[in-house]
């Protein structure tokens, strides 16, 4: 069952500026799954997913002083997160690693082998087609349907305009729907 | 409103994201067009699609890595790293270099020595001139081992072990015609130059080295892999096989019960009932090295026979319709998120 996106734990922020040191834990616990999962989504392996989402808890560690305090830390989690994962597949050198584990599923009962062929084979093509989506509409599409972001936080996130998060994410949507087409 | 501009806003349409004059022309555009509203129920299967996946889950143990990373830096070694950075730093690099320089002329000084004494003790008189470069290598080859226990000596330093590799060199030199021989301290000389840059070098790295830091993260990356490799590790059989039932060796495991190391469950749970238990095991192992996988063990769960396959992740669903072909099969859990998955059939008749 998905996390819902809620409200960060109460008091935090004041414990992290404060400096105690429990309350980063606090925020590493909360939030690992969450910044762990954007960068799996965005990188495809799970050994580069976790660097990187080391690096953004100690980069918020590093800055949390400069932190605004104005928006959600989780937006600004998820925006350090999806700044390092563009970084991260622009970078020239990075070793090309197709996303053979993006994605987790579900593992819920399966009566039968037809049902789990069935989910195997979905799960291989939700894969595929999100790691084929260009960056730029990938990112808007995990922090949208796979984080519960909205438009709003998304905007502000990846410092978009509210209209071009929406095109993008229609456009991600639309090439989803149809390399899913047999699956809908 | 034309049908491509209402395609426009089918995405925000599934978020509730239109602003409400946007939407009242959608839905009135949708409440005449069955071709929009079929695109509308297509996107809306998608997006549920996409939600259905299940969240990722962090790696154990990275809250502690995370932590660990970001504590700061204890105050006794932040004095010792002012105290003592850069500049003892830098003689004793020197030190060091000059060390390792030191040793490695003085060996190769001793060894020119001891050659040349073994030259003059053993050699015939006629060849005592070096100048008798038509002397056979054979000749002065037994003379010539005498210096090779003193090159040979170990080192004192473990720095000084690659200067010490150019040395067996010279010990073949030494069984080269005197021609060549005459040459061979010079070129000893130049050979020994680069070797004290690389093993300075690799004495300044060692020193560069930061601290407990980045030593903490490294071996906490490493217990991490240790683990990790640990988990991925098939599962040990639970007794030995019954006689008769697929009498094949099964690897031994580091995992599972008897070894005190729990085995990881299995990503891929399954149940395969059929006629022919013994020929639906060996057929199962087939299957998995068709599709480039292969068997990682075997025990007996229950008294039924459990078999254990790697399966490559991207492999998974066709083998899992192949593996339906060998008799009735459920699949009580199912987990791809792997690369390569471990899956466990339980085979019965």
């Amino acid at each position: 069952v998905r996390e819902t996106l809620g409200a960060d734990p109460p008091g935090l922020l004041e414990r992290l500026r404060a400096g105690d040191r429990d309350a980063f834990e606090t925020l590493v616990i909360s939030y690992q799954h969450r910044v762990f999962g954007v960068a799996l989504r965005m990188l495809g392996s799970r050994a580069e997913a976790e660097e990187i989402a080391q690096e953004v808890f100690l980069r918020a560690h590093r800055a949390l002083g400069e932190f605004r305090g104005e928006a959600r830390l989780s937006t600004w989690l998820y925006a350090i997160a999806s700044r390092l994962c563009l970084n991260r597949l622009a970078s020239p050198d990075r070793r090309v690693a197709r996303g053979d584990d993006a994605l987790a599923d579900v593992p819920a009962p399966l009566p039968d082998a037809a049902a789990a062929v069935e989910r195997a084979e979905l799960d291989a093509a939700l894969r595929q087609a999100i790691a084929e989506l260009p960056e730029e509409r990938r990112i808007v599409l995990v922090l949208r349907d796979l984080e519960g972001l909205s438009y709003e936080e998304i905007a502000e996130a990846l410092a978009l305009e509210l209209n071009t998060v929406r095109s993008r994410l229609h456009r991600a949507r639309q090439q989803l729907r149809e390399k899913l087409e047999r699956f809908a | 409103m034309s049908c491509a501009e209402s395609r426009d806003l089918l995405s925000a349409h599934v978020d509730g994201a239109l602003a409400p004059d946007e939407r009242a022309a959608l839905e009135a555009h949708l409440a005449g067009c069955a071709e929009c509203r079929r695109e509308l129920a297509a996107l809306e299967r998608t997006v549920a699609l996409v939600r259905a996946i299940e969240p990722a889950r962090a790696p154990a143990g990275f809250v502690d890595r995370v932590v660990t990373a970001a504590r700061p830096t204890p105050w006794s070694t932040r004095l010792a790293r002012r105290l003592f950075v850069p500049w003892p730093k830098i003689p004793l690099e020197a030190a060091a270099l000059l060390l390792v320089a030191g040793l490695a002329v003085m060996l190769f000084r001793g060894s020119v020595d001891q050659q040349r004494l073994a030259r003059h003790e053993s050699a015939p008189p006629a060849a005592e001139a070096p100048a008798t470069t038509q002397e056979p290598a054979r000749q002065v080859a037994p003379p010539a081992e005498a210096p090779r226990p003193m090159t040979e000596r170990p080192t004192p330093a473990p720095s000084a072990l690659d200067g010490a590799r150019p040395r067996s060199d010279t010990g073949a030199k030494v069984q080269a015609p005197a021609s060549e021989r005459a040459r061979a301290p010079v070129e000893e000389e130049k050979r020994a130059e680069p070797t004290k840059d690389s093993s300075s070098e690799a004495a300044v790295g060692e020193l560069r080295r930061d601290g407990a830091e980045s030593q903490t993260r490294e071996r906490a990356a490493e217990s991490d892999r240790v683990a990790r490799s640990a988990a991925q590790r098939p599962a040990a059989p639970a007794a030995p096989p019954p006689a008769g039932a697929a009498g094949t060796a099964t690897p031994l495991s580091r995992t599972g019960p008897g070894t005190g190391i729990p085995a990881p469950p299995p990503d891929v749970t399954a149940r395969l009932r059929t006629a022919d238990v013994t020929g639906a095991e060996r057929a199962l192992s087939e299957l998995a090295a068709r599709v480039g996988g292969r068997r990682t063990g075997r025990r007996i769960d229950g008294g039924l026979v459990v078999v254990e396959l790697a399966v490559p992740g991207d492999a998974y669903a066709g083998f899992l319709r192949e593996a339906a072909g060998l008799g009735a099969l459920s699949v009580e859990r199912q987990a791809t998120e792997r690369p390569v998955l471990n899956v466990a059939i339980t085979v019965s008749n």
